[in-house]
Formats: C-alpha cells, sequence, structure tokens
C-alpha cells in the first residue's frame, strides 16, 4: 500500500498526520518558516516515516511544492516509503558534481502532477559530517526555498551523531520526534538543549506510540461509527 | 495538537496499569517461575512432619461459692468465655513447655542419649571447655521437645496436645508420653495446691478460733465487771429508788435517835464516876464482838429486804412505809445488851447495879448509834453510785454492743472458715480418690499419625502460584516508576514545554527495540532460576545442617523408651 492510500484511509495516523499538516502549512503562510527540520534523540523514533507521511499530506493538497530531503547518510530510510531509485543524489550535490535540480526525485503521488519531490543522501558516504559543512549546503537550502512552498528536512538522530547540528543552523524551525516507551527523559532533555544551543526554534513535539502513550486518543472503535470503517478501512489481502 | 496533560485531568485507566504489567511481562514470569522453583526446591528438601494428637477434657471447675450460687438460682458465673479458654491453654502450653516438664519427659525417653545430641553436645564442649555438655545436650532437647509440642484449644474445657516429629511413631511416642506425664503432674499438683489451702484454712481458722475466744472473754468480762458493779451498789435501783430514799432517812433518824441516847448515858457516866471511854471498853468482849457482827448483818439484810420489796412490814416497799429492823435484829440488839450488862456486871463486880447499868447502856447506844451511822451512809453510798451509774449508761450500752458484735464477726469468719476447711479436705479426698475436680482425662490417645501434616504441598505450591506474578506486579510498577523511559504525555510534558504537535500511533516496522532485561528475559529467568538452585543447594550444606532442620535422626531415641512402670528407676537413674 503507497503512502497516498494511507494518508487517504481514515484511520489515527493519516487522521493526525493530516492535522500537523494542515497546522505547518498555516504556520508557513503566517511566519514565512519553510523550512523544517524533524529530528529526535536517538535514532528509531519514527523521523523518516513522520517526514514521509506529513510530506505526503501536505503534497496531497493541490498547487503546492513540496520536498521532502533526507540527510542522514549513514542510515537513509526515507526512500523507502516512495520506492523512489535513486542515481543521484545530496551528496553529489554537495561534492559539485551535480545540481539540485539533477538529484531531486518526482514522486508520482497525484498520478503524474506530483507535487512532492524527495532529495535523498544516494549512496554511502563516508564522511557525511565533513560533507554537511561545506558551504554547498547553504546553497542547496536557498535554491530549496526559492523553487519550494516548503522543504521538510529528515535529519540524523542528534545525540549519537552532530549531523544533525550541522543542518540545523540552516533550517527555520524543528520539529522533534519521540518514540513513547523508547526515547528516555534525559535523551529528550539533551536533544532540546541542543536545538536550543544552535538557536532553532522548536515548534514542537510528535509523539509515536500514541497506544502507549496516550491510550485514551486511540479509541478506534470511533473510527468504525456508522460503518465508516469498512468503507474506509480496505482490507489487508485487497 | 494540545492534549490536556495534567494528571488530575485524566481518570484512572486500568489499562493503561495493564499495559505496564503487559510492557514488563519478563519481569512477571521470571518472578513466577522463580518463586514457584524455589517453593518446589524447598520442598524437596523439606522433610515430611507428622502431627500426633492427645485430646484431654478438663471437668469444668467450680469454686464453692459459683457452684452455691447456682443453686441458689444465679448463672455463677456460667459460660466459659473466650479468654478463659485461652488463659486455660497457655497454662497448659506454660506447664508443658516448662523445662522441669520437658527434662523428665526427655529423661524418660533417654533423649539425651542419642548420638545427635551427644555429638552436638561434644562440639559445644569442645567450642566452651567450660561449660557441662551435659547440660547443653538437655537444654537442646528441650528446645527440641519446646518446638514440637504444642496445644490448642478444640472446645470448652477441651484440649488437644500436639507433637509433631519426622518420624510417625515417634510423633505418637512423644505424645503418649507427654500426656501422661503431664496427667501425673496436673494430679500431683491439684493435690498439693489443695494440701497447701487446706493448711492454710487450718491456721486461719485456729487464729480465728483465738480470736474468738479472746472476744468472748472480754464480753464476759465486761459483763462480769458490770454484774459485779450492779451487785456492790446495785440495791438501789429505778424502782426502789424512793424507797432507798425513805429508808435513808429513817436510819438517818434512828442514827440521830440513837446518838441521842449515846450522848445521854455518857452523861450518866460522868454522874457516876465514870469516864466516857470506859463505855467502849465492853465491846472487846468476844461474844460482844459477835453479837455486833451478827446485829450489823442482820441490819443489812433487814435493810436490802426493804430494798428488794420485803421487809417486816410484810407489803412492797413504799416511801409512806414505817420501816422497822425485824425481829431478828431486835432480838440480836435485846441479847446485846443483856451481853454487855453482863460483861459490864462482871468487870465491876463490886459496883452498884445502877452503875452497871449505865456502863452497859452507854455502851449499846454508842454501838447502837454505831450501826444506824454506818447503815445509813452504806445506803447513801448506793443511792449516790446509782445516780452515777445512771449517768453513765448509755456508754457502757454502746461497748457491750460493740463487743458483742466483734464477737459475731469473728464467729461468722470462724464458720467460714470451719467451711473452707470442710470444702478443701473433701476435694483433697477427691483428688486422692481419682475422682478429680480439675483433673484431665484423657479422651482420644494418641495414634500413630497416617499421613504426614506439614509441609502442605499443595497449598505451599498455589501460594507459590500466586506470590510469584504478585511480587512480579510489584516489581514491574517499581521498575516503572525507576524507569527514565518516556511513556505518556506528562512525562514528555514534563521534559519539553513545547505543545505537542501530534500523537501518531505506532506502525509495525517501527515497533521499538527491547533494551535490557526486557530484550533477555528468557535467558535472565533461566539464569535466575539456576542461581536461586544454586542457593538452595548451599543452604541445604550449610545453613540447614546446622541448625538440624530435616535432620530427623536428632529427634529420635536411640533406644525404645522405658515402659511407664519403671518411669521412678529412669529418673532415679538419671
Amino acid at each position: 500500500m503507497s503512502i497516498e492510500d494511507e494518508i487517504r484511509r481514515d484511520q489515527p495516523m493519516s487522521t493526525e498526520i493530516q492535522k500537523l499538516a494542515s497546522r505547518l502549512w498555516r504556520q508557513v503562510q503566517k511566519d514565512g518558516k519553510k523550512v523544517v527540520l524533524v529530528t529526535s534523540a536517538l535514532r528509531g523514533e519514527g523521523k523518516s516515516t513522520t517526514v514521509a507521511y506529513l510530506a505526503s499530506a501536505l503534497a496531497l493538497q493541490p498547487g503546492r511544492k513540496i520536498v521532502a530531503m533526507d540527510t542522514d547518510f549513514r542510515d537513509p530510510t526515507l526512500n523507502r516509503h516512495f520506492h523512489a531509485e535513486i542515481e543521484r543524489g545530496l551528496a553529489d550535490v554537495l561534492r559539485g558534481e551535480c545540481s539540485v535540480r539533477d538529484a531531486v526525485v518526482h514522486t508520482v503521488l497525484r498520478e503524474g502532477d506530483s507535487g512532492l519531490d524527495l532529495l535523498l543522501p544516494a549512496g554511502d558516504e563516508q564522511e557525511p559530517e565533513a560533507l554537511l559543512q561545506t558551504s554547498k549546503l547553504t546553497e542547496v537550502f536557498r535554491t530549496l526555498r526559492s523553487g519550494y512552498d516548503m522543504v521538510l528536512v529528515d535529519a540524523p538522530a542528534l545525540i549519537p551523531v552532530a549531523d544533525g547540528a550541522s543542518i540545523i543552523p540552516h533550517c527555520d524551525a524543528v520539529i522533534l520526534v519521540v518514540m513513547a516507551g523508547l526515547s528516555t527523559k534525559h535523551h529528550l532533555r539533551r536533544a532540546r538543549e541542543l536545538c536550543l544551543g544552535l538557536g532553532a526554534e522548536i515548534l514542537g513535539v510528535v509523539v509515536g506510540n500514541v497506544q502507549q502513550a496516550a491510550p485514551e486518543y486511540m479509541d478506534l472503535n470511533y473510527y468504525a461509527y456508522a460503518g465508516r470503517e469498512r468503507r474506509s478501512r480496505p482490507r489487508e489481502s485487497s | 495538537m494540545d492534549f490536556p496533560t495534567g494528571a488530575l485531568d485524566r481518570s484512572l485507566d486500568l489499562r493503561h496499569y495493564g499495559a505496564i504489567l503487559w510492557r514488563r511481562k519478563g519481569l512477571l514470569i521470571l518472578s513466577s517461575i522463580t518463586v514457584f522453583s524455589a517453593a518446589l526446591i524447598a520442598l524437596s528438601f523439606m522433610p515430611n512432619e507428622y502431627e500426633s494428637r492427645v485430646s484431654l477434657e478438663f471437668l469444668q471447675f467450680q469454686s464453692f461459692t459459683r457452684g452455691m450460687e447456682q443453686y441458689t438460682g444465679g448463672d455463677g458465673g456460667s459460660g466459659r468465655s473466650y479468654e478463659v479458654e485461652r488463659a486455660g491453654m497457655n497454662s497448659i502450653m506454660a506447664r508443658i513447655h516448662s523445662a522441669a516438664f520437658l527434662e523428665k519427659v526427655a529423661v524418660l525417653l533417654r533423649m539425651t542419649e542419642d548420638p545427635g545430641i551427644r555429638q552436638a553436645a561434644a562440639a559445644y564442649r569442645a567450642k566452651h571447655p567450660g561449660q557441662a555438655g551435659e547440660d547443653f545436650a538437655m537444654r537442646l532437647v528441650v528446645k527440641r521437645l519446646q518446638a514440637s509440642i504444642r496445644v490448642v484449644a478444640i472446645g470448652p474445657a477441651n484440649y488437644e496436645i500436639v507433637v509433631s516429629d519426622y518420624k510417625p511413631d515417634l510423633a505418637q511416642l512423644k505424645a503418649k508420653y507427654v500426656s501422661e506425664r503431664f496427667l501425673e503432674e496436673t494430679k500431683d499438683a491439684a493435690t498439693r495446691k489443695y494440701q497447701s489451702t487446706l493448711e492454710w484454712s487450718s491456721d486461719q481458722l485456729t487464729a480465728a478460733r483465738e480470736d474468738l475466744r479472746q472476744a468472748q472473754e472480754d464480753l464476759k468480762s465486761y459483763r462480769s465487771a458490770m454484774i459485779a458493779e450492779g451487785f456492790s451498789s446495785g440495791r438501789v435501783r429505778e424502782e426502789n429508788r424512793g424507797s432507798a430514799e425513805s429508808l435513808h432517812r429513817q436510819l438517818r433518824q434512828a442514827q440521830v435517835d440513837a446518838e441521842k441516847r449515846s450522848t445521854e448515858w455518857s452523861n450518866k457516866l460522868g454522874y457516876v464516876g465514870l469516864k466516857p471511854g470506859d463505855g467502849a471498853a465492853l465491846r472487846t468482849d468476844q461474844e460482844v464482838e459477835h453479837l455486833v457482827e451478827a446485829l450489823r448483818t442482820a441490819l443489812t439484810g433487814a435493810v436490802e429486804d426493804r430494798l428488794a420489796g420485803g421487809g417486816t412490814s410484810g407489803s412492797g416497799p413504799s416511801e409512806a412505809d414505817e420501816w422497822t429492823p425485824g425481829e431478828t435484829y431486835l432480838d440480836l440488839r435485846t441479847q446485846l445488851n443483856k451481853r454487855l450488862m453482863a460483861v459490864a456486871g462482871n468487870r465491876n463486880p463490886k459496883a452498884e447495879e445502877e452503875l452497871v447499868k449505865v456502863l452497859a447502856n452507854s455502851s449499846f447506844y454508842d454501838i447502837d448509834a454505831q450501826m444506824q451511822r454506818d447503815a445509813a451512809s452504806d445506803l447513801r453510798k448506793d443511792i449516790d453510785s446509782f445516780r452515777q451509774h445512771a449517768s453513765r449508761q448509755p456508754a457502757e450500752d454502746l461497748r457491750e454492743q460493740q463487743l458483742e458484735r466483734e464477737v459475731a464477726t469473728v464467729q461468722e469468719k470462724v464458720n467460714l472458715l470451719q467451711e473452707q476447711v470442710q470444702s478443701s479436705r473433701w476435694r483433697e479426698n477427691m483428688e486422692l480418690s481419682n475422682l478429680g475436680l480439675q483433673q484431665p482425662d484423657i479422651l482420644d490417645p494418641a495414634k500413630v499419625p497416617l499421613s504426614p501434616s506439614r509441609p502442605d504441598r499443595l497449598k505451599i505450591l498455589l501460594a507459590a502460584l500466586l506470590l510469584g506474578p504478585v511480587l512480579g506486579a510489584g516489581f514491574a510498577f517499581l521498575s516503572e516508576t525507576t524507569d527514565g523511559t518516556l511513556r505518556t504525555l506528562d512525562d514528555i510534558q514534563r521534559v519539553v514545554p513545547e505543545p505537542i504537535l501530534c500523537t501518531t500511533p505506532l506502525l509495525a516496522k517501527l515497533k521499538p527495540r527491547q533494551r535490557g532485561l526486557r530484550r533477555h528475559w528468557v535467558p535472565a529467568a533461566v539464569t535466575g532460576v539456576l542461581v536461586l538452585t544454586a542457593v538452595f543447594f548451599f543452604a541445604r550444606l550449610t545453613v540447614l545442617d546446622h541448625i538440624g532442620v530435616g535432620n530427623a535422626t536428632l529427634a529420635v531415641p536411640p533406644v525404645p523408651p522405658v515402659p511407664p512402670d519403671s518411669t521412678s528407676q529412669a529418673q532415679r537413674g538419671h
């Protein structure tokens, strides 16, 4: 099942992402904060998933141009959500081997008229820290700001590596992703301090694994109201 | 998306706690397996313990007063309350657990000859050379007996002596000898008790009897004193008081008349040439003295007759009646006069008749005046004494009443003590004749137990099955509170004040990896069980052997016990 199908389904994940997308888009319109970095304290907390779903939800509205940028050279996962084939990527752009336009991958969310582009790392990079320190990165962000309505950056986890700290200064705002049951207090506190120390504006927190964090918000029966579940939830086999 | 983050705003959700338990299911399983395994291992090392029971019945004791109260219709404090039963049970337990009693049982069963006990005593002696090993052996045996004997109340005045051992026949043997020895001790104690009561009561009775005798004697003395006082001055009473006053006046008149005549005849003595003392010389005659004394007695008797209501007049005493001393008195008076005449004539043979007559009459009227004076004076004293007695009467009555009450009180005490002595004698006789008031009786003798009483393996295993998850749940909640993992929105909001933008469900592909013990709970559980097993083996080898648990042979007498008939011999031997 494609992300588009999942977003269109009336279920908790898509509903929450839709609400977040609306909120972000309103903020972009209001404050002009086009570049939003999504990161977390540790790896595996759902950054890429959040970026993928959020970018898809934003791009599903007609007339928007959204780009999702994966800056995790060590464990790139954003492309898995879109099954995109990468020929050239961000590393090539930063090394000056190609332009941003050449590296961007167009998705087919809206059957040819897609508003979502991807900028992926493309290949194993041995020294991502050094790569992200180059001045080319500023140019990349400038290009993306001018070419898109919104830029979503999937950054590496903040605590294990310093890659995310290199990217934050280029972004307008940060969203922290926290997976309940995995992150600890001191990890989250440390990540927040890192962001604030780099002068980032933290828009808020996206909490994953809400079944554990707030089970009262996971009333699945609501979605079965008036038989909508049967209509809105396609069978797994189909 | 803004969420209410206040904990107080959120209602209690049991699913949350269920989620915690599910999250920590490893701990639950580990705890359950560990506790159950521990119970299994412990049970495998725990020897079976057999209990032999002896039922005793104590005939309900009733004091004499309590019995009398019931007899006369009261309840006599009937009904044995729980406290009474408990007190009785504690009393039996204390007597059975006393070192003196258990030492007798140990001697009877030759328990100090047990090789295990001897070995322990030898080890103790080696460790403490200054102390006697035999004492330690006896103390060890007594301590183990105390641990293996208990008393339970099974109903009103019914108790059970429960003796446990690792071998059923030994449990029965111990129970039999303990119960029989206890019966003998109880009987001896009861007899001693009633004997001491009897002795005390007898002593008290003797003392009380002495008190009674003393009190009765005091009363008697007092009454005698009163009677004597009444006799000495008691001629005058309330009823003859007026008559006494009248008699006194007559006596005084007679005295005056006699003195007048005496004076006349004394003056005549001077006329005939004699001195006034010559007439008094006639009184030295023995017969005169005798007659004077008789005359005095007659006058006194006449006065008393008069006061008592008799008298020569024959009528009752009255103030108006003229009193006469009586014929006896008059005869004696005539005899005295004649005798004085005779003595005067004899002593003055040459004197004229007139002189003799003057001398005799002078002496006679002198004596007469003296008698009348004495009689009047005595009566006066009686009248005055009566007056004084009349004024003292209330105080004397009170004193007498007090003495009477004292006598009555002491008499009552004597009666009670006599009753107590009788009762004690009766009880002692009852005890001696085996009828027994408080003598326990064996209702159900000791039998060889057929099945072990402890440990209750099923119950222990069921308890372990329950305890394991409960402990696991406790550990789960404890670890939850000490775990720094962010689990709730509240936790996150405490760290990050920025708003929670949205909450997303967990996708299967993002399932968080387990960390620490939760990731490896299976090997952790197995390791726990193995460690526990090792600990139990270690305990079995070191601690349990040292304290004697599980070693049945230590509590076993090595030789068959001596028959009950030779109990005293065994004691002498010891």
